[in-house]
């Protein structure tokens, strides 16, 4: 089986091969192209099998991580969305919780709503809180509602009513008529979450509507190309969840890649962690434009809501956080003379400086190779030839304004960039309770590697794990992640008798369910593992716990009764024999491993060590007459003691003085720091 | 001054995400809509005399007023506070801030000595009195507001000894509800426990306690450096409360602001003094009003705690609208003449840094309580909300529009909450066009919300201000609109005061308007 991982970044595409048959991997990165992202997925699948001479019908399924979804709603260049609600809710969005984010911030705000004003349609129609009817909607309503949409510039539609999650029938009334008389990308708020809180439900739903055309017109278009290129080839998407999706599944599901293309980084990185028996790490994702961090204790969380930019969105998603710094990010002056670096990035066009392609603005990567740390001849492989006379003059411009030395502006240019990685690491780290100082940094992307003993001296980090291939690890993350199918089914059960055949019957259609999507996927039906769950509370409370039950159970009502019951007594301390219990929501999560790749299959090639030596300045600001290896001609257990410089195809890694690099068994370097 | 940086960052943010967690469990564990939706309650942890050492950002009016909650546990119960204890209190004339608002404070022990306390505060929909909800328009006595709570352990070894709060089961409406409330409250404050003791074991109590230490000293530094930039000014201003309720109209609070010797003294000399009506405001709410404005002017990336207000020397008079004496009757104050406290403290520091002050928000949190019976369950029933409105325009920006301003932020609850807990039908919920004041940052805009009540034989009270008097622009920008109440039954409209209470039909509307908050600058065109 042939598998192929394509992750695109905001700077370069990556792509990785692997056979499961040899285990072998190929890798292969070509510079994105951000307009139409598909065109260099493509061209990277081309020239990888090309230069592999693999049979491209030998191609069994694509795995692909996305940024189309996220960078729609960062930069809000999503569609235009016309939202229908309930008549007398229309400013659902704009009112939202009617909370401000901080108590303390005197200018309360929140962030614009989605849908303007003159876009909110409201419909006369109205259900009570069982989804009774009280309020019939009538023809008239709806076509006054389609006649609204027709006379607006509009792309997509977004219905969500009051309690349509208890009765659909106006939401799918609408929607039917809405798809037939226009053209419009149209999701209904039943079908994309079928939860109560009207807030939460309408925001998830419109975002999905914001995202939908664009993401799936994007997805049509790559799959057409892939038909010609590779026809037997399966293409699924990554979800935010850390699973995978099949492309064809995704309409209306386009929400779930919000965050697809950084959970192949967390899922890559922490999977790398993991082998080398690492359980606390800090994934560190940096490359062109930005760093994508997180931690991870055990196992990767995935959280059951999130936001984007404030917007709330009732999905799962991995716990990632993402800031503007990259190697890209361009170095600048303000008014009151302070250097400050990114978010701002050169991307790939022009680039830095140093790609000599029209960039004159200093960055990270400018200022790398002005300290000497980078190769002009040998980065990215060679691929990318660096110019070192347009770095020097472009740090000499940000070095004049500050009156300093050209090295002692780049030095400030890197310390700038890593104060704000640091930053971000603390948040996701000792804001959640968790001192950094007992974990891994997983530095990865084309740039992590290059500064991450800088970023892990700050912190107090004592050890680093470089991936094997650092440049490609959330492509190769897509290649490891499970398969992965969430389903749920609202039950809304007290426990009566009767109640466990519905349990037991929900259980057997959300497996099949699952089965079925996974099935779809190319998945094997005996190696789907269930993971069961019932969400369960108090009557009268609104929140509830998740109850994992034993897969095959005859009784699931008393089991689960006493794991909730314990369960909430460990977490809140008591619990209350008299009061009914509410079994509100049946859970099966299906996953499927994926082909057997383990870390004993990854081989990396090998080529003659050949040390030569520069000088570099290292982050203590001295010179060094320094040693280049390449990673690829070192051999298992050798040591390194910095200061050192190691290359290798897709990054550098920057060994100061007072650690030690050691490059193991399986491919990955330990770098850890020296007591002093 | 730290010993340690990064250890002092980590303990740091390990105690706000331990009080963070409290109130994560008292609202997943919470029985009424009030708190498990609109999550009206706050969570704290407090050294041993009561000074507030880190707290979750949830509710303004509550988190500065608790200290003194604990403070007066520790007075009035001292020993008796032992291990796996917990004390009840609601007086506002010890702490408190109005009687729904039930503090609970836990005592943290290590090796049979106190180290810490863990208290959370949140709004029970009914505490007894005259009027379901227990904010009665027209009273006049605090003993009509429903039951006072003196400080009493209500929790030995850990449970809850129900005998102990007889008298608040007694009175309620809900008390099925209360116990539930409760229990919630009692997990808030074990989780919040057992957090602290998991930080302890890894840097041991010495270090933690010497963290709380620590923390104080460093936000005192902080705020100082903040106003060291105004040594020598001062300002004052005065406003009004439309009115108590009960015929008093007009009701000024008047305030003085100091910059001097490194500390801001505030004074409420000239201010009215108590009233026979219930916006009498308990001096812990108090404080907490002029805390939050100085916070938010100067503090906001600043750790609250009670280093923050040990710049602060305020002096409120006794038997003063803000300091008012038993038996005043104290619903309101705490919502409402609340937030005029915060309108009065900023147009008093527009003088001082016009750039830096908005201009004045909707200045009330439209209090509406329901109560009857269910006709679905045939249970009674309390409703209790506040409403969002306009926030008044800054320097560069317009003001949000319906918004919770200052001194709350309780969500709403969502209507397919509401509809289902209550026999209450939702008929609009928006935005109230062009209700804030233009100039050249318009003031936001308030809410428009339309409820119906299915059941009969209901009694509604409204608590509401700025149904008068317009919240206020800044730098000649204009005011945003006054709110407005309204009755609808068989297509008939009649307006409401700004504060009542009403016995209702099925079938009646009761719609309320929010006000808009005030204009910034100069309008570009009128």
């Amino acid at each position: 089986m042939r598998t192929i991982g394509v992750d695109v970044g905001g700077t370069f595409t990556d792509i990785i091969l692997f056979d499961s048959m040899s285990g072998k991997i190929a890798v292969h990165k070509i510079p994105s192209t951000p307009n139409s992202q598909d065109i260099a997925v493509v061209r990277g699948i081309e020239e990888i099998l090309q230069r592999e001479q693999i049979e491209p019908e030998s191609i069994d399924s694509v795995v692909h991580g996305t940024t189309v979804a996220t960078n729609a709603m960062l930069e809000r260049k999503g569609a235009r969305v016309g939202l229908v609600t309930t008549k007398g809710i229309e400013d659902v969005l704009e009112i939202g919780r009617q909370n401000r984010f901080d108590i303390y911030d005197i200018h309360a705000s929140r962030p614009e709503p989605l849908v303007r004003r003159s876009d909110r349609i409201g419909v006369a129609e109205r259900l009570d809180s069982k989804g009774i009817p009280l309020l019939e909607l009538t023809e008239e309503e709806i076509k006054g509602a389609i006649s609204r949409i027709k006379e607006l510039d509009l792309q997509s539609i977004a219905i969500s009513l009051l309690f349509s999650y208890q009765n659909p029938k106006h939401e799918l009334q609408l929607l039917s008529r809405i798809k037939q008389e226009t053209n419009l990308y149209t999701v209904a708020s039943s079908g994309v979450l079928p939860e109560f809180r009207e807030y939460e439900r309408t925001s998830t739903t419109v975002l999905e509507a914001y995202l939908g055309p664009l993401v799936i017109s994007y997805l049509e278009k790559l799959e057409d190309s892939l038909r010609t290129l590779c026809p037997k080839a399966k293409l699924t998407v990554m979800q935010s969840n850390g699973g995978t999706i099949l492309c064809s599944e995704t309409e209306g599901r386009t929400i779930g890649l919000a965050i697809s293309g950084l959970a192949g980084g967390v899922i890559g990185g922490w999977n790398i962690g993991r082998n080398s028996g690492y359980t606390k790490s800090i994934t560190l994702d940096m490359g062109g434009t930005s760093c994508d961090i997180s931690s991870v204790v055990e196992k990767i969380i995935v959280r059951p809501d999130n936001d984007v930019e404030g917007l709330p969105i009732r999905v799962p998603a991995v716990d990632v956080k993402t800031i503007g710094a990259g190697g890209g990010s361009i170095a600048w002056i303000d008014e009151i003379g302070v250097l400050h670096v990114g978010p701002q990035s050169a991307g790939a066009e022009p680039g830095p400086a140093a790609y000599g392609k029209g960039g004159e603005k200093a960055t990270v990567t400018d200022a790398n190779l002005l300290l000497g740390r980078l190769n002009p001849h040998n980065f990215l492989g060679g691929r990318v030839p660096l110019d070192v006379v347009s770095s020097r003059d472009a740090i000499k411009r940000i070095a004049e304004s500050l009156s300093l030395s050209i090295e002692r502006a780049a030095l400030g240019i890197i310390k700038i960039s890593t104060t704000n990685m640091v930053q971000a690491i603390r948040e996701v780290t000792v804001e959640r309770g968790h001192d950094p100082r007992t974990f891994t940094l997983i530095p990865f992307g084309g740039a992590g590697p290059t500064q991450s003993c800088e970023i892990a001296e700050v912190l107090g980090i004592n050890q680093v794990l470089v991936p094997p291939y650092p440049g490609i690890t959330s492509a190769y993350g897509l290649i490891v992640a499970d398969f992965r199918v969430d389903t749920m089914k609202s039950v809304m059960l007290t426990g009566k008798k009767e109640d466990e055949k519905i349990i037991q019957a929900v259980f057997v259609e959300l497996k099949q369910k699952t089965i079925t999507r996974l099935v779809k996927q190319g998945v094997d039906e005996n190696s789907v593992r269930f993971e069961l769950g019932i969400d369960m509370r108090y009557a009268g409370q609104s929140h509830e716990l998740a109850v994992a039950v034993s897969d095959n159970s005859t009784d699931y009502l008393t089991s689960s009764r006493e794991l909730f019951e314990r369960i909430h007594e460990q977490e809140f301390g008591y619990r209350l024999p008299d009061r009914e219990i509410e079994w509100v929501t049946v859970r099966v999560v299906g996953v499927a491993p994926q082909l057997g790749i383990s870390k004993t299959e990854i081989s990396q090639r090998k080529i003659k060590q050949n040390i030569h030596k520069r000088t570099v300045i290292m982050p203590d600001g001295k010179e060094y007459s320094t040693r280049i290896f390449q990673r690829e001609g070192l051999q298992e257990g050798e040591v390194i003691e910095g200061p050192a410089i190691v290359e290798q195809l897709d990054t550098t890694i920057v060994i100061p003085p007072s650690w030690r690099a050691i490059q193991q068994k399986n491919g990955t370097m330990i770098i850890r720091r020296l007591s002093t | 001054m730290i010993d340690d940086p990064i250890l002092f960052e980590v303990i740091k943010n390990s105690l706000i995400s331990s009080s963070r967690e409290m109130s994560q469990a008292l609202r997943r564990t919470a029985f009424s809509p009030n708190i498990k939706e609109r999550r009206d309650c706050s969570c704290a942890i407090f050294d041993t005399t009561g000074r507030l050492v880190a707290q979750s950002k949830d509710i303004p009016v509550h988190l500065g007023a608790m200290p003194m909650s604990v403070k007066a546990c520790i007075e009035q119960l001292g020993e008796e506070m032992v291990e796996d204890t917990m004390a009840l209190l609601n007086d506002p004339f010890s702490g408190g801030s109005h009687l729904p608002d039930l503090t609970l404070v836990s005592p943290v022990f290590h090796r049979n000595e106190r180290v810490a306390f863990t208290a959370n505060r949140a709004h029970h929909a009914d505490v007894g009195g005259i009027s379901p909800g227990s904010m009665p328009g027209m009273a006049t006595s605090i003993d009509e507001e429903g039951v006072l709570i003196k400080p009493r352990i209500i929790v030995r070894d850990g449970k809850l000894v129900k005998e102990t709060i007889e008298d608040l089961l007694d009175s309620t409406r809900t008390p099925n509800e209360r116990l539930g409330d409760l229990s919630a409250q009692i997990a808030a404050n074990i989780v919040g426990g057992r957090r602290l003791q998991e930080v302890a074991k890894n840097h041991g109590w010495d270090i933690v306690t010497r963290t709380f230490y620590e923390l104080r000293d460093y936000s005192a530094q902080m705020m100082k450096n903040a106003i060291s930039e105004l040594e020598g000014k001062d300002s004052e201003f005065v406003d009004f409360m439309d009115s108590d309720g009960v015929g008093n109209w007009r009701i000024p609070i008047k305030i003085k602001i100091k910059f001097e010797h490194k500390v801001i003294s505030v004074d409420f000399e000239g201010t009215a003094s108590q009233v026979l009506g219930n916006i009498n405001c308990p001096l812990a709410s108090t404080l907490s009003s002029i805390y939050y404005v100085f916070i938010t002017i100067f503090g906001t990336g600043i750790p609250t705690n009670e280093g923050c207000w040990s710049i602060l020397d305020v002096r409120v008079p006794i038997g003063s609208l803000l300091n008012p004496q038993y038996p005043a009757p104290v619903s309101a104050g705490n919502v409402e003449t609340s937030q005029r406290i915060v309108d009065v403290a900023l147009g008093a520091l527009a003088d001082i840094i016009p750039n830096r002050i908005p201009a004045c928000s909707q200045g009330t949190m439209n209090n509406l309580t329901i109560g009857g019976i269910d006709y679905r369950t045939g249970k009674p029933f309390s409703f209790y909300e506040t409403i969002g409105g306009g926030a008044g325009a800054i320097k560069g920006a317009n003001g949000a529009s319906g918004i919770q301003v200052h001194m709350t932020n309780t969500l709403n609850t969502p209507i397919e909450a509401l509809e289902i807990a209550y026999p209450l039908c939702i008929r609009a919920y928006k935005i109230r066009q062009n209700s804030g004041g233009l100039g050249r940052w318009n003031g936001g805009e308030g809410i428009v919300r339309e409820i119906e009540i299915l059941a009969d034989d209901c009694e509604v009270s409204i608590q509401s201000e700025r149904r008068y008097l317009q919240p206020w622009g800044l730098q000649g920008g204009m005011p945003g609109k006054a709110g407005l109440n309204e009755l609808e039954y068989q297509k008939t409209k009649r307006k409401l005061e700004a504060k009542t209470t009403i016995k209702t039909l099925a079938g009646t509307i009761i719609r309320i308007e929010t006000p808009g908050g005030g204009g910034w600058g100069i309008p570009s065109k009128i």
